[in-house]
Order: structure tokens, then C-alpha cells, then sequence
């Protein structure tokens, strides 16, 4: 059982360090969701951990997959509006907000 | 502990393959192979899933991010990247950021190490019937609000990628 809470703090890890240093939004969004996954995966092992007849955590993992596709969907949509207006998905060349 | 069970040795080459796939889309410096490499990490953990006793999780991770969300990447990498090269995917803070999401994943192992867990029960029987009470009775409420969420969602995007208005 620790060893679930090993990996998903490994892939927490992982997520964080992409989110943090890629430079394409696409990269970006995967990294969040890598780090969503991993969250994701603790709940569920939790659930079967603690409480597994009343199953909240496989019912709470469900509904942050329905949560996690929609972050994705509207992620993607603001990234190809983006790229429309700027012609690029670098990160660091948008920056008309930047002082 | 001498010969690990199957589900063990299943369980460390899932573990395994989400953490390398993991690995692999967050450094790759090309997009096609990040986005492949997430799809791998995607099914080990719907694997995860499987052996966690959430069987119809497994299958909705399956359905929803390899079907969905990876193929909306796909698309979203086809209509926006023109074949730009990406000679180098990190930035200049890399290993701050590096030490720091280390610390934190140490941290967290750390303490996981330390808090004394309960042992697993085995899973009631009839697990299926048991998530789709609970998913329609107590928590129907939350079941609704994500599919209005849902639906903001899609018209949002809708309007994001509507383009310029004539």
C-alpha cells in the first residue's frame, strides 16, 4: 500500500517539474494531467484502503475524470485560440501581459 | 515474503510503465512522442485502477483519456505546432525547479513511509452495483453538477475556437 503512495508522489514529482519547465502549452496541459492522474490514483487507493463498500473514492475518482476531461477540453480550446492570435504555443513568446 | 504474488509483480510493472511514460512526455523535447508517451502512462494507470479493485474506473480512464483527451491532443498539436522544432524543452530555472518537485515528491514519500497505513480489506462482492448506488443515490447531486459542468465546458470551448466574428 505504501507503494502507491510511493509512485503517485513520484508522478506528482514528475508532473510538477513538466508543468514548471516546458515551454509548449501542450506539454503543459499533459504535465497537469499526469499530475491529476496521480491524485486521481491515490484516491482510489484510499478508497479500497479505508472504506471499500462505500466506494467514495472510486465515485470521486470518476467524477474528477469527468473534471479532468473537461480542463483538457477547454485547455486545448484556449490553446488553438492562442495560437490563432499569436501564431506560436511557446509560452515564454506570449507575453503581451509581461511589465 | 518470498515469491511476490502475481498481483504484486503486475502491480510493480504498471507502477513501472506510469512512471517511465510519465518520465518520458515530460522530457521529451519532440510532441508527437510526449503525447504517445502520455498514452502509455494513461493505460498503466487505468492498470492501476484494475488492480485496485476499481474495475469500472480502469475502464472509464480508458474510455475518456486514451479515447478522448489523448486523441483532442493529438488534434490540438496538429492545428497548432507548424512543424516547429523544439531544440530545447526546458527553461533556465530547470534545476531549481528540478530540486524543488524532488523535495516535494521526497516529502510526500517520506511521510508516507512514516504514517502507519491500515491493512487492505478485501473488496465486497458485487462491486459494480454497489458504485452505480452510490454514484445515483448519495452523491447524485455532485453526479449532476459535473454534467453542467460538462456542458459549460463544451460550450466553452465551442466559443474559444469559434474564430472571429464576421
Amino acid at each position: 500500500m505504501t507503494g502507491v503512495v510511493f509512485v503517485t508522489s513520484l508522478l506528482l514529482a514528475l508532473g510538477a517539474y513538466g508543468a514548471l519547465t516546458r515551454r509548449n502549452a501542450v506539454a503543459v496541459v499533459i504535465s497537469l494531467e499526469i499530475m491529476m492522474n496521480a491524485a486521481n490514483l491515490n484516491l482510489v487507493a484510499f478508497s479500497r484502503l479505508h472504506t471499500p463498500e462505500l466506494m467514495t473514492g472510486q465515485v470521486f475518482a470518476l467524477l474528477a475524470i469527468a473534471v479532468g476531461a473537461c480542463e483538457a477540453a477547454v485547455g486545448l480550446a484556449l490553446i488553438l485560440a492562442v495560437y490563432r492570435r499569436y501564431g506560436t504555443t511557446d509560452l515564454d513568446r506570449i507575453n503581451l501581459l509581461r511589465g | 515474503m518470498s515469491i511476490p504474488a502475481p498481483a504484486d509483480i503486475l502491480f510493480w510493472f504498471f507502477a513501472a510503465a506510469a512512471v517511465g511514460g510519465a518520465a518520458y512526455a515530460v522530457t521529451s523535447a519532440h510532441l508527437i512522442r510526449s503525447i504517445l508517451a502520455f498514452g502509455a502512462f494513461l493505460t498503466a494507470v487505468a492498470g492501476e485502477y484494475y488492480l485496485l479493485a476499481a474495475e469500472f474506473v480502469a475502464l472509464v480512464q480508458i474510455f475518456v483519456y486514451v479515447g478522448g483527451v489523448l486523441v483532442l491532443m493529438l488534434f490540438a498539436l496538429m492545428l497548432s505546432t507548424p512543424g516547429e522544432s523544439q531544440p530545447s524543452s526546458l527553461g533556465r530555472w530547470s534545476p531549481a525547479v528540478g530540486v524543488t518537485a524532488v523535495g516535494v515528491g521526497a516529502a510526500i514519500m517520506i511521510a508516507a513511509w512514516h504514517t502507519p497505513l491500515p491493512v487492505v480489506k478485501e473488496p465486497a462482492a458485487g462491486r459494480l452495483d454497489h458504485l452505480g448506488q452510490a454514484l445515483l443515490g448519495d452523491h447524485v447531486v455532485v453526479f449532476e453538477l459535473v454534467g453542467v459542468l460538462l456542458f459549460a465546458a463544451v460550450v466553452t470551448a465551442l466559443v474559444a475556437v469559434r474564430g472571429e466574428r464576421r
